[in-house]
């Protein structure tokens, strides 16, 4: 078999090639500067004993051994990886329904509001949101008790139990963040072809046949970058916890980006905090390998 | 042509990314070369907090009146800095490490041991003469480093965790009393439950947004109340004690015997509701006092209970320090002493927020029954000590008390586990 001729490159291609390169170094310089080199710099920091004002001390693997034996933090996982489990389907889910209602059934001016209002809370910043659900979710005088009080219900200590605190916490980020998936998705969903959705319709398909035959296989890199993003941004839950919370009732609402933060800047303790740090990256990107090979599965 | 102009300017991007990469090595490494050539720098960057939090003079407009004397003296030039409390210590410590130029040279400090065991703080005994020794009443309540060297120096000394009673409330339930020891405590406890279920009789902040807060006014005054040291005489942490126990044991009765709600575990203000009328007794600062009276709260309070240690409270010395880095140390120290004399505290404390004075030429007083505390009780407060990863061991002890509330732990077990975590996880 004889090896494929391949012809120089022009001077006019190589010319275009310089000029790309030029066009991509000052993003590229940004993104090595501010994105990539902070995690090697986290990585290295994580064998270290480092206080930021000090030079780094090497500790090798001291401060994993220590991470392994936290129960603190074995404690902050699990609250996160509920967390997670309650919030990335249910705003996912959501986020694709009301989508779906507003392409198919609303998309006049009246449903050009309702996206602003859906919208709204994504705008809001998560302690502002989380003062008013304070208020609301308070257990002498909150509003959501004082609405079920005129049932003959509670009042419920919805931030003082440790269950329906994670699960309060859980639903303020998914009341917050469904907006944002929403309007995604609305994108994705307006942009099927619309021969496709008249197809359906000449054969008689219904608005349910319609959603899942059509809309749902047709919006799959849509909800590939939704469920992705919510999972990223889920398990570095922090604003949320920290203003509603603090992390209690004793540890219950505990993140682990939440006791990164306390270790990192409350104690300045930067080697520990960034070996936390290492191991939440691991657990995203172990998530995300088994949700690509998810994704891939159904796409055979 | 456009091509050209377009690579000229990707080339002038990347190239100033660089540059800004490079950093400013004058600001790392001595920043104000201003007299440089004629000596050490005459220009000086402070930083305080915000204290003004009613309708008069802004701290700003305070200070800059004030340090423009001690700028015509001393022919310098103060940039002044006003912050907010808001994550208050870490924003200290990360300027500091920007360095000279960018930090402060002279700093408003809350918590100390992580800036001195950074080395961020410059001693300051070489400034110290004998008469400040004796005009500076305050003085050795600040901060040391390993050496045993002075590294900051009290400007706001004070605000002790007093009782406050709501008076209406206890008259209403017969109580005409204030009560002196725990016991007495406990009891008019009970009888205001008694008298109106509906309020928190005592309320405290168990739910707060982190350790340091839910701890000062909580736990810290009955600590001291029940003889308790945070370190021993070798600096070691000492929670481990039989005061602390005392003490758990005390906070887990008013729960188990219904003084407290289940919501004591979450983030409902209580400052709020004793201003609300919703509880009838609150610990908190004595700054406080003058918001209870602006809301027609008839109340009244004592510095603390009496427990096993007699009667002791709490009390914040918040100081003033000089950076490490800080070029022209002998004039910060000037500043510091500027700051904190009668010339200015007197009116600082007027105008702004009160306090105890902090000199022996002093003419301003705390309002009563604050400054018979003052003069009379100064023994019975205690600082609690800044100590290494006090805020993650504060944290950590909240959250197991909030656990005991819950009834999932027992004093004991709050104890162990706490200093379990201290030892194995913060400690170095």
């Amino acid at each position: 078999m004889s090896k494929p001729n391949r012809r120089p490159a022009s001077r006019l291609m190589r010319r275009q090639a310089a000029y790309g390169i030029a066009y991509i170094t000052p993003g590229m310089l940004i993104f090595l500067v501010f994105c990539i080199a902070p995690i090697f710099m986290t990585v290295f920091y994580s064998f270290t004993q480092y206080n930021l004002a000090q030079p780094p001390q090497w500790l090798g693997l001291e401060n994993y051994a220590k991470v392994f034996t936290n129960s603190q933090l074995r404690r902050a996982l699990f609250n996160t990886v509920i967390y997670v489990i309650i919030t990335v389907p249910l705003q996912t889910l959501m986020a694709m329904f009301v989508a779906n209602f507003l392409a198919e059934y609303l998309n006049n001016r009246y449903g050009r509001f309702l996206r602003s209002v859906i919208f709204i809370p994504t705008l809001a910043s998560y302690v502002a949101a989380a003062s008013v659900w304070e208020v609301i979710l308070a257990s002498k005088g909150g509003l959501l008790n004082e609405i079920l009080g005129i049932f003959g219900l509670g009042p419920y200590n919805w931030l003082g139990e440790p269950t329906s605190a994670l699960v309060c916490v859980s639903l303020v980020a998914v009341w917050k963040s469904v907006g944002y998936f929403t309007i995604i998705f609305y994108a994705g969903i307006m942009n099927i072809d619309v021969s496709v959705r008249e197809a359906a319709l000449i054969d008689g398909a219904t608005p349910r046949q319609r959603f899942w035959k059509i809309t749902v296989p047709l919006i799959k890199p849509i909800t590939y970058l939704n469920v992705t993003l919510g999972i990223i941004w889920s398990f570095q839950a922090f604003d949320i916890v920290y203003k509603l919370t603090g992390g209690g009732p004793y540890g219950a609402t505990s993140t682990v980006a939440y006791i990164i933060y306390a270790y990192a800047f409350q104690d300045f303790r930067i080697g520990y905090a960034s070996a936390v740090a290492v191991l939440l990256l691991l657990v995203i990107l172990v998530i995300h390998f088994i949700q690509q090979r998810f994704f891939e599965g159904k796409e055979d | 042509m456009k091509k050209v102009l377009a690579l000229t300017l990707a080339a002038s991007l990347s190239i100033g990314l660089l540059a800004g990469c490079g950093g400013d090595q004058t600001a790392q490494n001595g920043g104000d070369t201003q007299g440089s050539g004629s000596g050490a720098p005459t220009e000086l960057t402070l930083w305080l907090p915000i204290y003004q939090f009613g309708d008069g003079i802004s701290d700003e407009e305070f200070w800059n009146g004030k340090l423009d004397a001690f700028e015509a003296e001393n022919n310098c030039t103060v940039n002044l800095e006003i912050l907010s409390w808001s994550d208050y210590a870490t924003v200290i410590y990360t300027g500091m490490l920007s360095g000279a130029g960018e930090g402060p040279d002279v700093v408003y400090v809350t918590e100390t041991y992580d800036l001195i065991n950074a080395g961020l703080l410059a001693p300051l005994d070489e400034y110290i003469t004998d008469e400040d020794r004796e005009k500076y009443v305050f003085l050795d309540q600040g901060a040391y480093n390993t050496e045993g060297q002075l590294c900051t120096w009290p400007m706001m000394a004070g605000n002790p965790c007093v009782i406050y009673y709501n008076m209406d409330m206890l008259e209403a339930a017969g109580i005409t009393e204030l009560p002196t020891t725990w016991d007495e405590f406990f009891n008019v406890c009970v009888a205001l439950k008694e008298a109106n279920p509906d309020v928190w009789p005592f309320i405290q902040s168990w739910g707060a947004t982190n350790g340091v807060s839910a701890m000062l006014a909580s736990f810290w005054p009955f600590f001291f109340q029940a003889g308790g040291t945070v370190l021993d005489e070798e600096g070691n942490l000492n929670m481990d004690s039989e005061a602390t126990l005392e003490v758990l044991t005390f906070i887990n009765k008013l729960k188990t015997e219904g003084i407290f709600d289940d919501s004591i575990v979450t983030m409902d203000d209580p400052n709020g509701k004793f201003v609300n009328g919703e509880a009838a007794i609150i610990i908190n600062g004595t700054g406080n006092a003058s918001t209870y009276t602006e809301k027609g709260i008839d109340w009244q309070c004592s510095l603390g209970l009496e427990g096993s240690a007699g009667v002791a409270t709490n009390f914040s010395v918040d100081s003033l320090a000089v950076a490490s880095y800080c070029e022209n140390k002998a004039l910060a120290a000037d500043l510091i002493k500027y700051i904190t004399s009668a010339e200015c505290m007197d009116d600082y404390h007027e105008q702004i927020y009160g306090m105890p004075s902090l000199t022996t030429d002093a003419t301003y007083t705390e309002p009563e029954p604050f400054q018979s505390m003052y003069t009379n009780d100064a023994d019975k407060m205690h600082v609690v000590p800044s100590f290494e990863g006090s805020a993650s061991f504060m944290d950590q002890f909240q959250q197991n008390v909030q656990g005991m509330l819950m009834g999932q732990l027992t004093p004991e077990q709050v104890i162990e586990q706490t200093m379990t975590y201290y030892n194995e996880q913060i400690a170095s």
